[in-house]
């Protein structure tokens, strides 16, 4: 048995986070529940579940389209079990209020969650997500994470992955494995 | 560390199929059904015209500033200015949303302040917004 996974996908845009993503939950023999707060059309062959029937979920992928976070968050804590939660665009909430990060976050395990959590930089993460993460996926952003290192998990790994993607193409990515 | 290699991707989809501990459901066990996806609502075409024009501006000052660095033969180490965010994040993002749901809203994050998303902007500028203004 295995522990359950918390994964960051970092990139800019435009370099293959949400291929990647699509991947994931097409494989996935597991459930999946994918935050779509921007109605991606990626994601439109998912059916949409009502926030207030995430408890009743047994199988399947599928997507919330609940434009409060902070709700969408909270009904997950409370009833959604033994599946894989997808975050994307996750800057895009990130700071909204009222977001019981800490206790997704620390209690993920306890909640039976695998969680993917996507950014567009290594800076907007915030730190309570790289204290619990498992594995970073990072694909090329733009930014000076020289500056986070008091902030990043594995400093000098990270480091040493983006500068190495920045000599390479766009869709590359690197597989951190953290804890 | 590893070499990026699609195996990586293989790695992660098999760890995550791996099983695991299930933890006591919730609640009970009734079958979900899907709900109907909710349509934008129908806006008033003056609305619609007056955001876009704000957007076409934004977008204008934002080209003729990196016209300006081309032109001035400068790197171009775009950072948008204060009044630009705020027109992006007030403006441009929920005109997406709501009218142009085919493109895609990834690249309308400010924290991307690279050439390439000027570029983008252009170009969905040049493709969309003029002929969805009519």
């Amino acid at each position: 048995m295995r522990n359950r996974k918390l994964i960051l996908i970092i990139g800019t845009t435009a370099t293959g986070k949400t291929t990647i993503l699509c991947e994931i939950i097409k494989h996935s023999k597991q459930k999946v529940l994918i935050y779509d707060i921007n109605r991606e059309q990626l994601y439109k062959k998912y059916p949409v579940v009502n926030l207030l029937k995430i408890d009743k979920i047994q199988k399947g992928k599928w997507r919330c389209i609940y434009p409060e976070p902070h709700k969408f968050i909270d009904n997950v804590i409370k009833y959604y079990r033994n599946g894989l939660l997808i975050l994307d665009d996750t800057d895009r909430y990130l700071s909204s209020a009222n977001i019981d990060w800490k206790n997704l976050l620390i209690g993920h395990r306890h909640f039976g969650h695998d969680v993917i959590a996507v950014f567009h930089s290594l800076n907007r993460v915030l730190p309570i997500f790289y204290e619990n993460c498992t594995d970073i996926i990072l694909f090329k952003t733009q930014e000076y994470p020289e500056k986070l290192i008091y902030k990043l998990p594995n400093p000098d790994i990270i480091i040493k992955a983006y500068d190495e993607l920045q000599k390479m193409e766009q869709y590359k990515y690197k597989f951190i494995k953290i804890r | 560390m590893e070499e990026n290699k699609q195996e990586d991707i293989k790695e992660v989809i098999d760890e995550l199929n791996e099983p695991v501990e299930p933890v006591e459901p919730a609640e009970q066990t009734e079958q979900v059904e899907p709900e109907p996806e909710p349509q934008p609502e129908p806006v008033n075409s003056d609305v619609i015209n007056g955001i876009t024009i704000a957007v076409i501006e934004t977008l204008d000052i934002i080209q003729n500033r990196v016209c300006k660095m081309i032109a001035k033969k400068q790197d171009i180490d775009f950072r948008f200015t204060e009044p630009e965010k705020t027109a992006l994040q007030t403006v441009w993002r929920p005109v997406v949303m709501k009218y142009y749901n085919k493109i895609s809203v990834e690249f309308i994050a400010i924290t991307m302040t690279s050439e390439i998303l000027v570029m983008k902007f252009i170009e969905a500028k040049k493709i969309g917004l003029n002929k969805n203004a009519k």
